[in-house]
């Protein structure tokens, strides 16, 4: 008897992963650059909007309005002055600032926040809808929506605009951007700083759905990574169903492993996916 | 408009361009011609920005350009249009184009610049909302001039446009060339064939190992012994 | 170092050179010391600097000469750690339990070679990341025997420490890291080494220059595992306890990073370097749990920035030197 409640789920755990994975992908289809700091970054909004709750009663969803363009600054600024100096005699060392980046934020949060999992506990944050005995919590639902309105909204700033174009061409060929006329170290430094608003309502939505502590980001790094490689780049819908099959795998993992197992499920699942098709079943390499 | 003076251009410590001078005037083809590793690739990067040269100068309409950025070159009235083509493989015909204009000064005349394109290649019309890896090599070539024309330039640099293509879609090419001249555009073209080079421009400049050898109108040129003898084999 | 003609040819005749030499001297300098009764305390010092370095130098042949950024180390480390301990505990002796933890890293850097070296670059650093978090949930979840408890999931004391003396563990680590920095000159020099540095500039051109380039890794790879591996039985013999999210910890990823780039990554000579400025920072900043990895992901950032090819690159920067 299957119970619908653990695929629907999934599915809309799915949306949330998707959205982790976006900013992943963006920055690594522009720039060539897989920030290992990504899952970092997004627990650092989420602790953000965390002390924003606990000492302001300031509600997470609210807080964005801070976070967002806070993310966003800080993402040009991490750019501009960790990763653009980069040369083509190390091409090691983005890679490199990164885990040191990552490193710092775990161990920064690990003193301030110590080891203990927190959540973003509101009043809806625990509420959960019933219909027909499919049960879901409303995080999830809320999830899943947020997730697709920034994806269509990522969509059409990529289609749309001519930074969006601009974006998608330097992740093309890099020369011919050039060309154009197109500054591409600004392009990069606004591609990344979007990638970390994105990460940062990210962060905000998984306070709100799951516990989390100073070594999540590993895990979220670890899903993201496993989304992008599951759906391939530079395609909006392979991203999301990456998403959803890796959800999937969580919550069935969850429900028929017992939920200490879910997340060696979705690494197993990684790997083996990384073992038979590395290219991704979507989308372009 | 263009003029090149003395320029010294070093990549990887070996000299590939030496005392250069150049010119380019106002609605003139000019074509640049030598063979393979004389420098002339080299030269259409430095003139775009993207090789800084040891020495020497190069400056636009009075202005010294030299240490400009490629973007910046771009947005001042200079489009290069690569070896290779080089179009955005995924976005369609028309994001393409649309990713010509991007320059600020360009963007004013995106519908004139995107008709005056489907006048010259009504072939990319047809194709608009096609992925341009798709086109043939002829189309994608089209594709990558009208790029460059979308940008609403005052010089055309064109780095090998007849690589690879049939001689019918060649004299296609730079029969739109022609046209591009009249609108006031000035064009440098890079080719490898002599005889194309000689027939299609006003004036052309050869280059050989790195140094300009000869440089008149090609009326001269072609009646030029060392030329009749080094390319006709006469 | 002044040698008379004779004594050049006699190295000559050995095959040994002047680098080479003083390494040896050094070790038999460094042998002395538990008979000449050098304090614990140094004896420790110089442990955990002998472990560092050996990872580090096991980090550097995949990172620095294949150009392969690996977060791999802690998986290696750990499992060697609990070859040891559960072998120990099933009454087998200290050798046979370590000589199963470098079967174990063998085999399983095999193994996962399988997903992971079809990938170039990032793709390939990553799926290194996944591994070490795998195994601390596997062990965290699975008890392989049963053993004196101690943290969560398995953890176990380790039967053999109370039976070794400090000195016995220095030496054994200092032949460890001889042996590493012996296996590495070997290599940077040989055929293998210049295969690997041609992996690391373009691994197209390597392969279209007739180098397979997925043996080299495999073998590299391999090579550092059972570096790792080694280092790993060493420094769990001393400690005496082992758990799952200290023995998959990325801190042993960031110790033998750190001393690769602050020492110079793809030189012989950086790790060690590094690896004895890591060990003084350890020392230094012991009780500081967080705020001493904090401090390392600080200077790693920090020199990334300023001194990307580390002391002995910007130190060989000046000469023609290649070491």
């Amino acid at each position: 008897m299957m119970d619908w409640s653990v695929i629907i789920m999934g599915i809309m755990l799915g949306g949330l992963y998707a959205l982790i994975a976006l900013g992943l992908s963006l920055v690594f289809g522009v720039m060539k650059l897989i920030n290992v700091a990504h899952g970092d970054l997004i627990i650092f909004a989420t602790y953000l909007s965390y002390a924003f709750l606990t000492y302001l009663k300031l509600d997470p969803i609210i807080s964005l309005v801070v976070i967002a363009p806070l993310m966003f600054f800080l993402g040009l600024m991490l750019y501009l002055y960790f990763f653009a100096k980069t040369s083509s005699e190390m091409p090691e060392a983005p890679l490199i600032i990164a885990f040191g980046i990552s490193l710092i934020l775990q161990n920064y949060h690990q003193i301030l926040w110590s080891p203990m999992s927190r959540g973003l506990t509101t009043s809806y944050s625990l509420y959960s809808l019933v219909f027909k005995s499919i049960y879901i919590p409303l995080s999830y639902l809320l999830n899943f929506v947020v997730a697709i309105v920034i994806m269509l909204l990522l969509h059409i700033f990529l289609t749309r605009t001519y930074l969006g174009r601009a974006i998608r061409a330097a992740s093309q060929d890099l020369k011919a951007a050039h060309l154009m006329g197109i500054n591409t170290q600004k392009v990069f430094a606004f591609a990344f700083a979007i990638a970390m608003v994105i990460a940062a309502i990210a962060g905000i939505f998984l306070g709100l759905t799951f516990p989390f502590n100073p070594q999540s980001g590993v895990a979220f790094l670890i899903i993201a990574f496993g989304v992008v490689i599951i759906g391939g780049l530079g395609s909006m819908i392979g991203t999301f169903l990456g998403g959803v099959i890796l959800g999937l795998a969580q919550t069935l993992g969850g429900y028929f492993l017992g939920s200490a197992s879910q997340m060696l499920v979705v690494y197993l699942m990684v790997l083996l996916i990384l073992a038979f098709k590395p290219q991704g079943f979507f989308g372009i390499k | 408009m263009l003029i090149v003076e003395e320029l010294d251009v070093n990549y990887g410590g070996l000299e590939i361009l030496k005392n250069i001078n150049l010119k380019i005037e106002k609605r003139e083809i000019v074509a640049l011609i030598g063979a393979n590793g004389a420098g002339k690739t080299t030269l259409l990067n430095t003139i775009s920005g993207f090789v800084k040269p040891k020495n020497g100068k190069i400056y636009f309409e009075g202005l010294d350009i030299t240490r400009l950025l490629p973007h910046e070159i771009v947005e001042i009235g200079i489009a290069h249009v690569p070896e290779g083509r080089r179009i955005f493989p995924e976005l369609t015909v028309i994001d393409n184009l649309i990713l010509g204009a991007f320059p600020r000064r360009a963007r004013r005349f995106v519908d004139e610049n995107l008709k005056f394109v489907f006048f010259l290649f009504p072939r990319l019309e047809e194709r608009k909302k096609q992925i341009a890896k798709t086109l043939s090599g002829g189309e994608q070539q089209m594709l990558s001039i009208g790029r460059g024309l979308m940008s609403a330039p005052k010089i055309l640099l064109l780095d090998e446009i007849s690589l690879g293509l049939a001689p019918v879609i060649i004299n296609s090419l730079y029969k739109a060339l022609k046209i591009i001249r009249e609108k006031g555009i000035a064009i440098l073209f890079v080719e490898q064939n002599v005889r194309k080079s000689l027939e299609e421009a006003d004036r052309a400049y050869i280059l050989e190992g790195g140094k300009i050898v000869l440089s008149d109108s090609c009326h001269n040129l072609k009646n030029h012994h060392k030329v009749k003898e080094l390319y006709f084999g006469v | 170092m002044v040698l008379n003609k004779d004594g050049g040819l006699m190295l000559k005749k050995l095959g040994i050179d002047k680098t080479e030499l003083c390494i040896i001297l050094l070790t038999l300098t460094l042998i002395t010391f538990p008979f000449i009764g050098a304090p614990k305390s140094v004896l420790l010092y110089l442990f955990l600097f002998f472990v560092y370095m050996t990872l580090s130098m096991a980090w550097n042949l995949v990172a620095g000469y294949a150009g392969l950024v690996s977060l791999c180390p802690p998986a290696f480390f750990g499992l060697a750690g609990y070859s040891l301990a559960i072998f120990t505990l099933l009454k087998f002796s200290v050798c046979v339990a370590i000589g199963v933890g470098i079967l174990v890293a063998i085999l399983f850097a095999l193994i996962i070679s399988i997903p992971i070296f079809r990938l170039m670059g990032i793709y390939f650093s990553i799926s290194t990341l996944v591994i070490p978090e795998a195994l601390r949930i596997a062990f965290f979840l699975w008890r392989p025997i049963k053993g004196t408890f101690h943290g969560g999931g398995a953890g176990y004391m380790i039967p053999v420490t109370e039976k070794l003396k400090m000195e016995t563990i220095y030496l054994f680590s200092l032949f460890v890291a001889a042996f590493s920095i012996y296996i590495l000159k070997k290599i940077k020099n040989s055929k293998f080494g210049f295969g690997l540095a041609a992996i690391r500039d373009n691994q197209r051109t390597a392969t279209s220059c007739g180098i397979n380039v997925y043996k080299l890794k495999l073998q590299s790879f391999i090579i550092s595992a059972i570096l790792i591996a080694l280092a790993g039985s060493v420094f769990y013999i001393y400690q005496g306890f082992i758990e799952p999210s200290s023995a998959f910890n990325i801190k042993w990823t960031m110790i033998a990073m750190l001393s690769t780039v602050i020492g110079g990554m793809g030189t012989l000579f950086g790790p060690v370097m590094g690896s004895a400025f890591v060990t003084f920072l350890h020392f230094l900043l012991a009780r500081y749990g967080n705020l001493s990895l904090l401090i390392q992901g600080v200077i790693l950032v920090a020199i990334m920035l300023l001194l990307p090819r580390g002391i002995m690159g910007f130190l060989l920067g000046k000469s023609n030197k290649v070491y």
